[in-house]
C-alpha cells in the first residue's frame, strides 16, 4: 500500500524516446509508460501514468523507484522474474530485480497477477524500441 | 431501515440455502455475486445428473428408446420453460447457449431482413451482449443504431422516447432489469411506441428471470432473452424466447444437422420454428437443467421471496448510507430494482475492494460489469456491485458491510 500511496515517479516526460499506453480489458485500468535511455543501454528517465488499482499503483510506483540507472536488459527480465515470483511464490535464483519480492503477497491470486504485471508490459514494450 | 410488514409471508432463507451443495463444500462462503452466476439447487444438479446417467443420447434421430427418452427429456424442457416464460407455445422457445447467444441469434437472423438506414433503439444501459451483437449488425447493414439516454440515477429516461422511435425503427432492444443498477426498465411507454411503428421489442432478460416466471404476453414483448445460469441453472444453455409471427418471418442464421426439412447439394428446406433455429446437437442436460430450475423457481413462494429480498436490499443501503464517500450507483430506493447494489466506495477502485472482502469469505463483484458505455455515463472505471439471492440473509449483508468498513480502513 506505501508503494501504491507514494506514487513514485508519476508524470510524464517532456521528450520521452518511447511511450507505450496499455489496457487490461478485464478491468480497464490503463498504464501510460514515458522512458528514456542513453548509449550505453541504460534507462535515464521513466514517468507513468496510471489509472488503476492499488496493486497496479504499486508495481508502476517500484518502477519509477527503480528503473531509472538500471540496464535495460536487466530490465526487460523483469516482467518473466516476476510471473515466476506471482506463480511460484518465489524469485529465480538468478534475479535481477530483488525488490519484485514485495509482490510475493499476490501469489495464490491469480485475478490480481495481471494488476502487478501490466506496468511492467508497457515497460517492457516500450524498451523494445531502443533496440 | 424498512422492516419487514408483518402480513408479509415467512420466508426462510437458511432452509433454503439448505438446498445449495456449494454452501455445504464451502461453509463460510457469502455469495453474492448473483448477477453473474446464481448456484445450483440440489433438485438442479441431480436433474441434470440423472439425465447424463440414465437418459444420455442425442436427440431426434435415434430410433432406441434411450434416444427417445432424451428427446423427450428434451421437449419437454422446452415446454417447461414455456410455462415459465407464460405461452402456451413451447415452439416459440428456442434454446440457447445464454442471453449472449440468444441475442446474437436474433441479431443474425434479423440481418436478412434489414437495409442501410433501418434502425435499432438500445438503450445507454445495457449490457454489453445486448450492444454488440447490434454494433456488429451494424456494421454488416449499414443500419443506425440509436439510444434512449438516462436520468441521473440511471433509470432510462423517456422524455426522447417520441423522437428516437421513428418509422424506421425495426426493433427496440433494451434490458430489463440492469446489471448495474439494479433499475427494473418501466417498459409500457416504450413497447407502445415501439409498437406503433411495428418495431419489434427485445427484452434481455439476463437480470430479471431469477426472480420467477415472466410473463411475455402480460409485458407485450415479441421477443425475449435469459440465461440459465443466472437463475439457478446450468451454464450454457438459455434461451430466445419469441411470439410464433416474428419468429417464422426470420431466416434461420446458422446451419447445421437437424434444422433442415431437406438438403440437395445446393439449398435446403429450413425446418418449422425452433428446429430451424437450433443446428446441431444443443445443450441437452443443460435444458434439463434449466427446466428443472425453473420447476425448483416455480414451487416458491415468490411473495415471500420478494419481501425477503426486499428487506435485506433495504439493509444494506441503510447501511452504505453510512458510509463516507460512498455513492450508491442507481435508485436510491426500493421501488423498480432488483436486489443488486452497485457502488463507488470513495473512489477506491473496485478490484482492490473486491480483495479485501474476498479474503472474508464474501462474494461480490468489482468492475464495468460489462457495460462500459454506462461507466462512462457515471463517470466511473467500474463499481462494486453486490448482487443479493434468496439464499442471503441479514448475516451476509451485515458482515459485507464490515468488510467494506475495513476495506475503506486498509485502502484510504
Amino acid at each position: 500500500m506505501a508503494l501504491a500511496k507514494d506514487s513514485i515517479g508519476s508524470g510524464q516526460l517532456e521528450n520521452p524516446h518511447a511511450r507505450v499506453q496499455l489496457d487490461n480489458p478485464l478491468c480497464g485500468d490503463r498504464v501510460i509508460i514515458d522512458v528514456t535511455w542513453d548509449d550505453r543501454g541504460r534507462v535515464t528517465g521513466l514517468a507513468h501514468e496510471v489509472r488503476g488499482c492499488a496493486l497496479c499503483r504499486a508495481a508502476a510506483s517500484l518502477i519509477g523507484r527503480d528503473a531509472p540507472g538500471k540496464n535495460i536488459d536487466d530490465i526487460k527480465m523483469a516482467k518473466s522474474e516476476l510471473e515466476i515470483l506471482l506463480k511460484e511464490n518465489i524469485l529465480p535464483i538468478q534475479h535481477h530485480w530483488q525488490a519484485l519480492s514485495v509482490f510475493k503477497a499476490v501469489h495464490g491470486h491469480k485475478s490480481r497477477y495481471e494488476c502487478v504485471l501490466l506496468p511492467f508490459k508497457a515497460l517492457n514494450q516500450a524498451l523494445d524500441r531502443s533496440s | 431501515m424498512q422492516m419487514t410488514n408483518p402480513e408479509s409471508p415467512v420466508f426462510d432463507p437458511a432452509e433454503v440455502k439448505k438446498q445449495f451443495p456449494i454452501f455445504s463444500s464451502h461453509p463460510q462462503l457469502r455469495y453474492m455475486d448473483n448477477a453473474a452466476t446464481t448456484q445450483c439447487p440440489e433438485a438442479v444438479i441431480q436433474a441434470v445428473d440423472l439425465h447424463e446417467r440414465e437418459c444420455r443420447a442425442n436427440i431426434s434421430r435415434g430410433i432406441y428408446s434411450l434416444a427417445e427418452t432424451a428427446t423427450d427429456a428434451y421437449q419437454h424442457a422446452r415446454t417447461t420453460l414455456a410455462h415459465y416464460l407464460g405461452t402456451d407455445d413451447a415452439s416459440e422457445i428456442i434454446f440457447s447457449s445464454g442471453t449472449t447467444g440468444a441475442i446474437n441469434l436474433l441479431a443474425n437472423a434479423m440481418a436478412a431482413d434489414l437495409k442501410a438506414g433501418d434502425e435499432i433503439l438500445l438503450s445507454m444501459a445495457e449490457h454489453h451482449s445486448n450492444l454488440l451483437p447490434w454494433q456488429i449488425l451494424s456494421q454488416r447493414t449499414g443500419i443506425q443504431l440509436r439510444f434512449l439516454p438516462l436520468a441521473a440515477d440511471g433509470r432510462i429516461d423517456m422524455k426522447s422516447l417520441d423522437s428516437l422511435v421513428t418509422d424506421r425503427c425495426r426493433l427496440v432492444a433494451i434490458t430489463h432489469a440492469s446489471n448495474v443498477t439494479g433499475a427494473i426498465t418501466d417498459l409500457a411507454l416504450i413497447i407502445d411506441a415501439a409498437h406503433s411503428v411495428d418495431a419489434a421489442v427485445l427484452l434481455d432478460g439476463a437480470q430479471m428471470a431469477q426472480h420467477g416466471p415472466i410473463d411475455v404476453s402480460a409485458l407485450g414483448v415479441d421477443f425475449y432473452a435469459l440465461s440459465g445460469h443466472k437463475m439457478f441453472a446450468p451454464t450454457g444453455i438459455g434461451l430466445l424466447w419469441g411470439c410464433r409471427e416474428r419468429l417464422e418471418r426470420l431466416k434461420p442464421p446458422f446451419g447445421g444437422g437437424g434444422m433442415v426439412h431437406s438438403v440437395t447439394i445446393d439449398s435446403f428446406e429450413a425446418a418449422e420454428i425452433p428446429a430451424r433455429f437450433e443446428p446441431g446437437t444443443p445443450p441437452i442436460a443443460q435444458a434439463v437443467g434449466l427446466a428443472a430450475a425453473a420447476n425448483w423457481l416455480m414451487k416458491l413462494d415468490l411473495a415471500a421471496v420478494e419481501s425477503h429480498l426486499k428487506q435485506i436490499t433495504a439493509r444494506l443501503l441503510d447501511g452504505l448510507s453510512l458510509f463516507p464517500g460512498v455513492r450508491l450507483i442507481g435508485p436510491g430506493d426500493l421501488q423498480g430494482r432488483l436486489s443488486l447494489i452497485s457502488m463507488d466506495l470513495a473512489n477506491i477502485h473496485p478490484h482492490d475492494i473486491c480483495q479485501i472482502v474476498a479474503d472474508r469469505g464474501i462474494a461480490v463483484r468489482g468492475g464495468h460489469h460489462c457495460a462500459e458505455p454506462l461507466m462512462r455515463f457515471f463517470g466511473l472505471m467500474g463499481t462494486t456491485r453486490a448482487s443479493l439471492a434468496l439464499y442471503n440473509d441479514e448475516s451476509d449483508v451485515d458482515a459485507l458491510l464490515q468488510a467494506l468498513e475495513e476495506a475503506q480502513r486498509i485502502l484510504i
